[in-house]
């Protein structure tokens, strides 16, 4: 029988810390706490480049988090720059990287080749992509999350709950994640039900909510029942849109619930802002490379949002197990 | 005094000590205890999980190491692209660098194995493409680091670790990868510090155990806790729950959990809570055994102090005590010096003066006590017995004679009967309803008085009750201070006395009567006894017996007894009359009942009579009726001296002698009426001996006479009609010559009229045949068909001049019938005939035959649309000699026995016939015949006999070779056979008798013998015997001629030899069919 006897040692952890500090003086390190050696050293300094604006678009607005979670935990000097174009890319590298940031990121896939060039001509200012990028082996690293296994989840919770057996995927720009995602989308619902079809459709970028919104429309219209919604702020109302349908929705980034109670079966967050702190630490101890890190389920980085009641205890308890077997490297989430 | 309850004031020093002392210890030791206990908890937690973040944090960096080793290979520019010397150079320090290191290699993009080294001389695996240590480090460009396995044949548990590496510009190319020996996580699992008895194992990302504290890895296999509670430790913040849970070795445990980051495993301690809860229950001991220690010195001290302060005055209590249960001479003795002695002195002084006044207090007390138990108790028993007596007993003072004391019983009597609630004190007036009544008890209380005692029976309750009263004076000193009085109810008793007396007396008079009439011997003297018997058991006055006088109605008296005193003497009494109808006799003669009038002299009824009763001094007088054969004929009326007489149980005495006499009445009349009714028959039966006899002699002398007439008649009628029949015949087939018109319609009518006597003349033989049981059936199986086709054949030919149109469905052939064919034919003939013979022209006639295998019956239905039957001659249909409507019997001839003859022969059949029929529309008769649906035809000659009805015309020439010998003795039948067999060009040979056949036949040697059966000399049986032993006979046809149709003539002809057999007189075409069949 199990003895209920949780007891709350919170306010416990800092004496133990400091019993630990006093008692075991000069022995192991502890582990990584910022905010016991930040006391004394120079300001370490963080820039980030956001693609679309911090107001309107979730993407952009985690990495603007993120940002304020490395002042609030490393007491980093931050600075951003949003809505950027392609074009100015390099320049405002080039710019924080001149203007001596310690550590300077680029908020998507898409700040690769600017990245690469300006890394090269700043050698000890060390640089990192958010996304899926191998590293330039010197000095630009990339800080990804392993999207297949949510795209995989989410894969099997569509054909849990589809009812026409036909399925949707509303994507922003056509992009190397967006390749693994279908993918494992894909992979996830026919591990459930074989006979599930899946339409994709590209909305080209991330903003053209009209458009987001006529395609959601076809596919409705063409029988599915549920949409999974990655598309920025493109794809932002076409939640209430399949709610107004009767059909479900899965959302990305963050818990999209509150836009469409009745439709939203589920998001992924991700915790751009931890994994944002998890490269700024490496970089700060000067142990940044460049190559790719990676982060998933495991790490915490990412996790489903609640079901808000929409899945039965049955259905959730499905998920579960295969997120488990996720976890445990038996079901295979490699693109 | 008694004995107080409440605590001593010891105990409640010792209490009030004790609780004080263990309260106060109780709480600050409990509230000690309880946080002691959380603390220590926390303490332990804190310390454990302290030590599993530093295990943890231990493998972290262990591993962090391996990583780290790989990723500075990894960084080298162009890796994949150097020599092999190179690469194993580089390999070979990896492997230097760490003994975890089992394997290590590089490969290419296309997962080829590169370059390979292993500690031992274990081949590197060449293709590693499809790994997942390939796809993630490779294609996904990421460090990976796998599952823990336990493949056979590794000493250790291992994995495999694998970084993408790069060529000359930086882009990845390869991987480079190491097989890693957790042979190290055992080492820092045993540094780990976890008390004497706890454990520390990892669990990995599958949950599975992959090492744990004691024993070797290489005997361990892995252990899968999915379903372990140890994974709540992680199901919300990392470790940050203290919790106790059934663990590993399913015991209860304290565990604390930290994960490793780069493997996701989790470092788990658990420490068994006996050894975590040890300090607590140390603690708990020592301050249990403090507490006991303590209350232990309590009872001590409490004891010596009661000993001090409270033992003097338990001493005085306790004297106190004893002195108040009558121990006066109980002193207290203490010793301490101080107030409670000085109080111990004053008490025994006390006691001293006390003692002296009580004792002589008590024996003057105890006496009295003890006469004043006795008395009442005395009373008490007294009052008991009186009340325990429903009777009732009472005493008044001997002046008023107010009530002085009463029992129960009187109390409940006037409950009961006045509702009145009696006292001591009442006077007569207030316990009498009337003045009348107290005056009367006066009276009975001054006799009583007077004579010293009284017993009487006393009417009460407006004399509904009698009651006995017992009066006696009470005296004290001679002088009478009260009467008592004893009272009893008798009235049942006195009710059921006068009851019995006049029940007796009721049965005495019933019983006299009866006897009275068992021996009376007619009705005066029947009466007279009654009457006697009233009066002298019945204890009545006067009874008397009246007749009612069938002439005038009046009553006339028959017999008396008692007084009558001319009472009856002239007397009117008619029970018709309104007036004179009204008295008890007449009453009941009228009304048949008993009748009671309990007050002559003053009923209405009795006006008629007024001066005649009062004359003779009757008071009531009752009347029941006599009755003959239930009618009433009289009355027994008696009187009674007194009114009211009669009770309910005289009216039934009464209205059970009406009906004994009454039924001695009837009695009396049957015996006579039997008396004479015996004479009457014994002379009959004399009469009818005499007439029987004279009848029965008569009977069979004619009974007689008809068998030997019928016998006769056969004969002596058949023989001349043959001659008859046969020589018209012949004539009218031209054998003697042509005939003119008037000749053939004369002959015509001979022949008819000769056949019409002859059927009558078989008729009545068969009738009187049957009749004398002599006509026996020849039954077999024969075709339904045959039999009514050649029925039908009979009529055919007068139906068809009369335009009667004949039907009849054919039944299968193979329907057969088990019958006698000639007797069945001979049912359907007649029926048909009488069809044909009732059904005016143009009519039909039908012959149907229906089979029924359910009831085993068949019927043969005769249907003709004729003149009808109606429905009082149906039930004369079947006597003989009775022919329907005189008037029609002359234009349809016949004997008037055919339907006699045609029942009798069915029933011969065991069957039946029915009859339907209406006037003007038709007859249908029904003949039902016992039938069973198997019947076959085994008897198929016979049928073709029957069948064979016309004759064949045959060449009269080819008969002229054949001679035939005719044996007959009467000349007409031989004109009329020789004739006509001549006619068909036979050779025929004549003989009279057996004899002459004898002498000729060697002569004739006939092809065919004809012989007479009854012939002088030697007759035909006779004959034959003899022929059929000569030679050359045997085999010649033989047919036998007779007159006697008898039963059993055809087979006594057959048994001597003969061939066939045709009964006279003989059908001429018979004869020569039969003929040909033999000859032809």
């Amino acid at each position: 029988m199990k003895i209920k006897a949780k007891v709350k040692i919170k306010s416990w952890r800092a004496f133990l810390i400091v019993t630990i500090l006093f008692g075991l003086s000069g022995c192991a390190p502890a582990a990584t706490s910022p905010e016991n050696t930040l006391s004394t050293n120079p300001p370490f300094r963080v820039a980030i480049l956001l693609p679309r604006s911090v107001e309107s678009d979730s993407w952009s607005r985690s990495g603007y988090q993120g940002l304020l979670l490395l002042q609030k935990q490393l007491g980093a000097d931050i600075a951003y720059s949003e809505n950027l174009s392609e074009v100015d890319f390099e320049k405002v590298f080039r710019q924080y990287a001149s203007e001596g940031y310690d550590f300077i990121i680029g908020h998507g896939n898409q700040f690769v080749p600017a990245a690469e060039k300006v890394a090269a001509e700043f050698p000890q200012t060390d640089f990192a992509i958010t996304g899926k990028y191998e590293g330039n082996n010197v000095n630009l690293g990339s800080l990804s999350l392993r999207e297949g296994e949510v795209a995989y989840l989410f894969g099997a919770i569509a054909a849990i709950k589809t009812k026409t057996k036909y399925i949707g995927y509303l994507g922003g720009a056509e992009n190397v994640s967006g390749e693994e995602i279908t993918t494992l989308f894909k992979r996830g619902a026919q591990s459930i039900d074989p006979s599930v079809q899946l339409r994709i459709d590209w909305v080209g970028d991330f903003t053209d909510t009209v458009k987001a919104e006529q395609l959601a429309q076809n596919q409705i219209d063409s029988g599915v029942d549920i949409i999974f919604v990655l598309a920025g702020s493109a794809g932002t109302e076409v939640h209430a849109q399949a709610e107004k349908a009767g059909i479900f929705t899965l959302g990305w980034i963050e818990d999209l619930n509150h836009l469409a109670p009745h439709a939203v079966l589920t998001s992924n967050v991700q915790d751009v802002p931890r994994m944002l702190l998890a490269g700024a630490i490496l970089a700060s101890e000067g142990r940044w490379e460049g190559k790719q890190y990676k982060f998933g389920l495991a790490e915490g980085i990412q996790n489903l949002a609640p079901f808000h009641g929409l899945l039965s205890a049955e259905e959730e308890e499905k998920v579960n197990l295969i997120k488990n077997d996720i976890l445990a490297g038996v079901i295979d989430t490699i693109p | 005094m008694t004995q107080n309850h409440a605590p001593s004031l010891s105990a409640q020093l010792k209490t009030s000590l004790l609780a004080v002392t263990v309260l106060s210890l109780m709480i600050t030791g409990g509230a000690l205890g309880y946080y002691s206990f959380h603390s220590q908890l926390n303490q332990q937690y804190l310390v454990q999980s302290a030590n599993s973040q530093t295990t943890a944090g231990k493998i972290n960096s262990y591993i962090d190491d391996l990583q780290r080793h790989l990723n500075y290979l990894a960084r080298i520019p162009g890796l994949t692209t150097f020599d092999t010397a190179v690469q194993n150079n580089l390999l070979q320090g990896l492997l230097n660098s760490n003994h975890a290191y089992e394997m290590v290699g590089l490969v290419d993009d296309q997962g080829q194995l590169l370059a390979g080294l292993s500690v031992s001389s274990e081949a590197v695996p060449q293709d590693w493409a499809d790994t997942v240590a390939f796809r993630r480090a490779f294609r996904e460009g990421e460090d990976f680091i796998g599952v823990v396995e336990l493949t056979p044949g590794q000493e250790w548990p291992t994995l495999i670790m694998a970084v993408p590496i790069r060529d000359s510009q930086n882009k990845v190319d390869g991987m480079l990868f190491a097989r890693v020996n957790l042979k190290f996580l055992w080492a820092i699992l045993a540094e780990t510090k976890m008390g004497n008895r706890g454990y520390v194992y990892v669990l990995d990302q599958r949950n599975f155990v992959i090492a744990h504290s004691g024993g070797m890895p290489d005997q361990f296999a892995f252990k899968d806790l999915s379903q372990s509670p140890v994974n709540d430790l992680f199901s919300s913040e990392l470790g940050e729950h203290l919790e106790i849970y059934r663990g590993l070795y399913n015991t209860m445990v304290l565990g604390s959990a930290a994960r490793t980051t780069p493997a996701n495993w989790r470092v788990v301690i658990e420490l068994p809570l006996i050894e975590a809860y040890a300090p607590v229950f140390n603690y708990l001991i020592i301050m249990g055994l403090g507490l006991a220690a303590s209350v232990v010195v309590i009872l001590i001290l409490g004891t010596i102090i009661s000993k001090r302060i409270t033992l003097p005055l338990e001493q005085l209590t306790e004297a106190a005590g004893r002195f108040s249960r009558g121990e006066f001479e109980t002193r207290v003795f203490i010793s301490e010096k101080n107030e409670l002695q000085t109080l111990g002195d004053t008490f025994n002084k006390m006691a001293q003066q006390l003692q002296v006044v009580i004792v002589d207090l008590k024996e003057e007390i105890a006496e009295r006590k003890q006469a004043e138990i006795e008395l009442i108790e005395s009373r008490a028993l007294q009052k008991e017995v009186f009340d325990s007596t429903s009777d009732m007993i009472w005493s008044v003072e001997p002046e008023e004679f107010r009530l002085l004391t009463f029992n129960h019983g009187l109390e409940e009597y006037y409950l009961k009967e006045r509702g009145m609630q009696i006292k001591i004190g009442d006077r007569l007036e207030e316990l009498l309803p009337t003045l009348e009544a107290a005056e009367n008890w006066k009276n009975n209380y001054r006799q009583a008085l007077q004579e010293g005692f009284l017993t009487m029976e006393y009417p009460v309750v407006a004399g509904t009750k009698i009651l006995e009263l017992n009066f006696h004076i009470l005296k004290r000193e001679d002088k009478a201070f009260g009467i008592s009085v004893f009272g009893r109810d008798i009235t049942e008793r006195k009710q059921s006395e006068a009851r019995i007396i006049h029940i007796n007396r009721l049965y005495a008079t019933i019983s006299q009567i009866n006897q009275a009439i068992v021996h009376a011997k007619d009705r005066k003297a029947l009466f007279t006894d009654i009457c006697t018997v009233a009066i002298e058991y019945g204890k009545f006055r006067m009874a008397w017996v009246g007749l009612v006088d069938e002439v005038d109605g009046y009553v006339k008296p028959f017999v008396f007894a008692g007084e009558e005193q001319g009472y009856l003497t002239n007397i009117k009494i008619a029970p018709q009359d309104p007036k004179l109808g009204n008295g008890p006799t007449g009453t009941a003669i009228r009304e048949g009942r008993g009748i009671i009038i309990q007050d002559v002299a003053n009923d209405s009824r009795m006006d008629p009579w007024r001066e005649q009763v009062t004359r003779c001094g009757f008071g009531s007088s009752a009347a029941v009726p006599i009755r003959q054969k239930g009618h009433p004929i009289g009355a027994l009326t008696v009187y009674a001296s007194e009114a009211h007489a009669f009770s309910d149980d005289d009216q039934k005495l009464l209205d059970e002698i009406s009906q004994d006499i009454s039924y001695a009445i009837d009695s009396i009349d049957a015996e006579a009426e039997r008396k004479r009714a015996e004479d009457e028959i014994r002379q009959m039966n004399a009469s009818l001996e005499m007439r029987v006899q004279e009848r029965t002699s008569e009977l069979i002398h004619a009974s007689r006479v008809k068998d030997e007439f019928l016998a006769n008649m056969s004969h002596e009628l058949r023989t001349p009609l043959n001659g008859i029949l046969g020589l018209s015949e012949s004539l009218l087939e031209g054998f003697r010559g042509s005939l003119n018109d008037k000749q053939q319609q004369s002959l015509e009518t001979i022949y008819s009229s000769g056949e019409h006597l002859l059927g009558l003349i078989n008729d009545i033989l068969d009738v009187s045949k049957i009749e004398a049981g002599k006509l026996d059936l020849y039954p077999s199986h024969v075709s339904i068909n045959d039999i009514c086709v050649s029925s039908m054949n009979f009529i055919k030919q007068i139906a068809f001049k009369k335009s009667i149109t004949v039907e009849y469905t054919r039944q299968p052939a193979a329907a057969m019938v088990y019958a006698d064919p000639k007797r069945l034919k001979q049912i359907l003939v007649n029926l048909l005939g009488n069809a044909v013979k009732f059904t005016g022209e143009q009519g039909s006639i039908k012959l149907e035959v229906q089979t029924n295998a359910k009831e085993g019956r068949i019927q043969f239905v005769v249907q003709d649309t004729g003149i009808g039957i109606s429905a009082d001659d149906l039930k004369r249909l079947f006597q003989p000699f009775v022919q329907l409507d005189n008037g029609l019997s002359r234009q349809h001839e016949g004997s008037g026995l055919g339907l006699v003859l045609v029942k009798k022969l069915i029933e011969l059949h065991n069957g039946e016939i029915f009859v339907e029929s209406e006037v003007g529309r038709g007859s249908t008769f029904i003949v039902s015949l016992p039938w069973s649906p198997g019947s076959e035809n085994d008897d198929g000659n016979l049928s073709e006999v029957i069948l064979q009805e016309s004759v064949a015309e045959t060449s009269l020439d080819k008969n002229k070779n054949i001679k035939i010998l005719l044996a007959e003795d009467n000349q007409i039948n031989v004109m009329v056979i020789q004739d006509y067999l001549e006619h068909y060009g036979y050779q025929v040979f004549v003989v009279n008798n057996g004899v002459e056949v004898l002498a000729n036949v060697d002569r004739i040697s006939p092809h065919l013998i004809l012989m007479d059966i009854q012939m002088p000399e030697l007759d035909g049986v006779e004959t034959t015997r003899a022929l059929r032993s000569m030679p050359g006979f045997a085999s010649v046809p033989i047919i036998a001629l007779t007159a006697f149709a008898m039963p059993g003539d055809r087979e006594r002809c057959l048994a001597a030899g003969m061939n066939e057999y045709l009964s006279k007189p003989v059908k001429l075409k018979d004869l020569i069919r039969m003929v040909e069949e033999f000859v032809g």
